[in-house]
């Protein structure tokens, strides 16, 4: 017997190994021990992707899956009943069984909804978590005896996610019951006209081979039957529109649907009393086909409206009062102007203000788009919504409610959203040529027949005219092709969110761009270093002059990227990389201390550096002389980023950073000029910057300097010179003009609200996705046409037939069968 | 001959009535809210 073997503990699920079991593993940071092969499996590929970091970080010691993700007993100590106060206006229900409506940010996937929903399911006292997918809300149920929502709100952060209570916008309450009317009559007109269908199908057989005129009867009957709510309650929104758009002395596509529908019922039911033929499938069919094109439709649209409530979502719910010394968390709502509020590092600022205690950045990418975080001190404006940095800063509350600069934000995007020109479709436009055509055909019928042919005849041949002219695939005509033009974008990365948008881009001839983030990658990047020494400026005559030059670049680099190689600063990271890209491999460091707004301190091998701005070196003695400010002003003006690195109190040089061109943006720019569009580069950043970009890519035009919400002021001026515009932009700031622009092209790297406002999305952040998107809209818009054209074609043709008199229902079946498979297989071609 | 049609289509009309019942109870019990997750839910484990 050997000696009880020594017990190992496997490194990433913690369970006890014997030595003998164990698997181990020599990886970069030393040997490491598992229990068996999936664990090191499991653990390689952490690594290898990159999340090592994770082994660091868990803060559980237990084996396998941590407690506090399978089970929470202990929700919150306190009692449940002190539910906080700010709360309390979300959550509805009487007694201990409560509800209320949550928002989660943060879900990517379906798997984060089912983290989301197992997690609060086990949670002690909630009853249910119904988590939506395509909106990312939560109904959630709970008892109130057992649970607060406060509880399960911390729940839900534990894991990861940000949930918000949230009370769904009347405007978009008004859409889902909308949507939910449509469904029920297509619904309903989908089933009765596939009885419908079977009875004419046994009435067809009947024509060709002969029926029985009593059997013949009875299927008519059941046809009429069926028929009738199909017309009279699934097409109430057409007879409807029609009567309104008659009373207007406008021809509509309403007026042109009723007509069809309601001359085929009335026929048939005459013919029905004469031993005629029936339409009643005609009359149905164009109902339900015109149904199903417009509930198509109309989902689509259902989700543009949810930006809005996405964007009052960013108001946080509470904000923490000063009061004297104590601090009370207070509901956002019950906050007035000139109160104090606490922000605290990584909040968001709850609402507009300005600062009277405290320094700190704050990330305003929210509102400006600019990535950079701001400086703030004492007298600095704030904005809420924005995510305060690393500092404590005490604000007096400036505006509040409708007045914050989110609200206005809020307003711009709904405003814009509302007064978007209402479609003008193609198909009405049709209609009301072609309306007229078959009134007038249907009224020389009548007039000949009555004076020519049979006086009692010429009513029943003119309304076979109006029956046999209605066109029946004309509510697929648009929606198929449409259908079939998305699902093509959507394979190539491109998002469309409806037909209208299709219609509108293919019409576009001017493409306003937003330049960070859309033309540039928005990232910085080291685009020069200059050295500053003191000895090699005044120019020593030396032999390797120029090889000392590139050994003095490489130490400026060295230093720096030591000194930042802890930071998350964005100036920081673009730092490190180049260094990184140039096989220079940093210095150890300690001491690290991030100065906000300024730069950093740290000691590289027991010499203190300092990387960051003017201020920052003053502060520490280090002069920084006049002339070589003046450099640094000419660098920032051409667009550039300068930060300072000293070493020991000497300047050893400067280091520019810059936000670059994407590589093909020029590219894309081109081909847009090709087709025959002008390229607008809209910027809030100064002339010198914009104009660095805009050479670089090849645009002409240049809006700069243009103030966040005078985005979708300069879009509309463009509109106004009888431009069909489309905006390309990717921050909140861009939200507005993405709304107010004929259409909005967002990038899927930009914020959810951009993504939102926009009509459509590009999957990839390269601009060639925006070329290829009209091209297809252009594309798809053709069909359009030739389908509308196919669509009254046959119905056309057929026309002639009835006016002489000679209308056979297999005609008018025909037509009807012939134009939807034609429309149906042209629309196919797209894809 | 008649009288079998006629019942035919009656039963054939009921089937599709209670299809149209399903439907309408469906769709007022909010089954049409969301169709994406549930065909997410049944890869859920049990429990």
């Amino acid at each position: 017997m050997t000696s009880p073997a020594a017990r190992l503990i496997c490194d990433h699920c913690l369970l006890p190994v014997s030595t003998r079991d164990a698997v181990s593993d020599d990886s970069p940071g030393g040997r490491k021990v598992f229990c068996c092969h999936a664990c090191r499996a499991i653990y390689r590929m952490i690594t290898e992707e990159g999340y090592g970091d994770f082994y660091k970080r868990r803060d559980w010691k237990t084996v396998g899956i941590p407690e506090a993700l399978r089970r929470a007993d202990q929700p919150e100590p306190g009692p449940p009943a002190a539910e906080r106060e700010a709360l309390l206006p979300f959550i509805r229900g009487n007694g201990d069984i409560k509800e209320a409506d949550l928002m989660i940010d943060g879900i990517r996937c379906a798997s984060c909804i089912w983290l989301n929903e197992k997690v609060l399911e086990r949670t002690k006292g909630v009853l249910s978590a119904r988590i939506n997918f395509a909106t990312h809300r939560a109904l959630i149920k709970w008892d109130g005896a057992a649970i607060t929502l406060h509880a399960i709100l911390a729940r839900i952060r534990s894991i990861g996610y940000l949930a918000r209570p949230y009370t769904p916008a009347a405007q978009e309450e008004a859409l889902k019951k909308q949507n939910y009317d449509l469904l029920i009559r297509l619904g309903t007109a989908s089933f009765f006209s596939m009885q419908l269908m079977l009875l004419s199908f046994g009435l067809y057989a009947g024509y060709f081979q002969g029926i029985d005129p009593v059997e013949k009867y009875w299927l008519e009957f059941f046809a009429l039957l069926m028929c009738t709510p199909v017309l009279f309650y699934s097409g109430w929104p057409f007879l409807r529109g029609a009567y309104g758009g008659l009373r207007n002395r406008v021809l509509n596509m309403d007026v042109l649907i009723s007509l069809g529908a309601l001359s085929a019922y009335f026929l048939s039911i005459h013919h029905m009393l004469t031993r005629g033929e029936v339409y009643f499938d005609t009359s149905a069919m164009i109902i339900t086909l015109v149904l199903l094109g417009r509930f198509l439709e109309h989902s689509a649209r259902r989700r543009a409206s949810q930006a809005i409530a996405r964007l009052l979502a960013l108001q946080p719910q509470d904000a923490r009062l000063v009061r004297d010394s104590d601090r009370v968390v207070v509901a956002v709502s019950s906050v007035k102007r000139g109160d104090m509020l606490e922000i605290r590092p990584g909040e968001k600022v709850a609402l507009d203000g300005i600062i009277k205690e405290g320094v700190s950045e704050v990330d305003e990418s929210l509102v400006t788009g600019e990535s950079r975080p701001v400086e703030k001190s004492p007298g600095s404006g704030m904005i809420g919504g924005t995510i305060n940095g690393l500092g404590t800063v005490i604000m007096e509350v400036t505006r509040v409610g409708q007045e914050t600069t989110l609200s206005r934000i809020t307003r711009l995007v709904e405003n814009a959203q509302a007064s978007t020109a209402p479609i003008h479709r193609f198909a009405d436009r049709v209609s009301a040529y072609f309306i007229p055509f078959v009134i007038a055909a249907a009224g020389i019928t009548f007039w000949h027949w009555h004076r020519y042919f049979y006086a009692d005849q010429s009513l029943l041949v003119a309304v076979s005219v109006l029956v046999i002219a209605c066109p029946c695939a004309l509510g697929l005509a648009t929606p198929v092709a449409v259908l079939a033009g998305t699902g093509r974008a959507a394979r190539s990365g491109i998002l469309i969110k409806g037909g209208d948008v299709l219609e509108r881009m293919h019409k576009v001839n001017t493409v306003v761009m937003d330049k960070t983030g859309t033309l540039t990658t928005g990232k910085m990047q080291v685009v020069e270093v200059r050295n500053l020494e003191q000895a090699d400026r005044v120019g020593v005559a030396d032999g390797n002059a120029v090889a000392s030059i590139q050994n003095r670049s490489e130490k400026i680099i060295l230093y720096a990227a030591s000194a930042e190689q802890g930071s998350e600063h964005l100036l920081g990271a673009a730092i490190v990389r180049y260094a990184r890209d140039k096989g220079i491999s940093p210095l150890s460091s300690g001491g690290f201390q991030a100065v906000p707004g300024q730069g950093v301190r740290a000691m590289v091998e027991g010499k203190q550096v300092l990387v960051g701005k003017q201020s920052l070196l003053e502060q520490e003695d280090i002069v920084v002389y006049p002339e070589i400010v003046a450099e640094a002003e000419v660098l920032e003006q051409s667009g550039r980023t300068v930060v300072f690195v000293s070493q020991e109190k000497v300047l050893l040089g400067m280091i520019a950073l810059m936000d670059s061109a994407k590589p093909d943006a020029a590219f894309a720019v081109e081909r847009l000029k090709r087709m025959g569009m002008e390229v607008v580069m809209i910027t809030g950043d100064n002339r010198t910057t914009a104009d660095v970009i805009a050479k670089r890519t090849g645009i002409e035009k240049v809006l700069s300097g243009v103030l966040p919400s005078g985005k979708s002021e300069e879009v509309t001026k463009l509109r106004t010179e009888g431009r069909v515009v489309a905006m390309v932009g990717d921050g909140i700031n861009d939200a507005p003009a993405l709304a107010a622009a004929d259409v909005g092209v967002a990038m899927s790297a930009g914020s959810d609200i951009a993504i939102e406002s926009a009509g459509m999305v590009l999957m990839r952040s390269d601009l060639t996705g925006v070329v290829e998107a009209i091209e297809l809209s252009r594309k798809t818009f053709r069909v359009i046409k030739q389908n509308l054209f196919w669509a009254f074609f046959y119905n056309v043709a057929a026309i002639p037939l009835a006016m002489a008199g000679l209308l056979h229902p297999i005609v008018a079946a025909g037509a009807m069968a012939l134009s939807s498979v034609t429309v149906v297989t042209n629309s196919l071609r797209l894809r | 001959m008649l009288w079998t049609i006629i019942a035919l289509i009656i039963l054939m009309f009921a089937i599709g009535l209670a299809g149209w019942f399903i439907f309408l109870w469906a769709a007022k019990t909010g089954q049409f809210d969301d169709i994406e997750r549930p065909k997410h839910r049944m890869m859920d484990d049990e429990s």
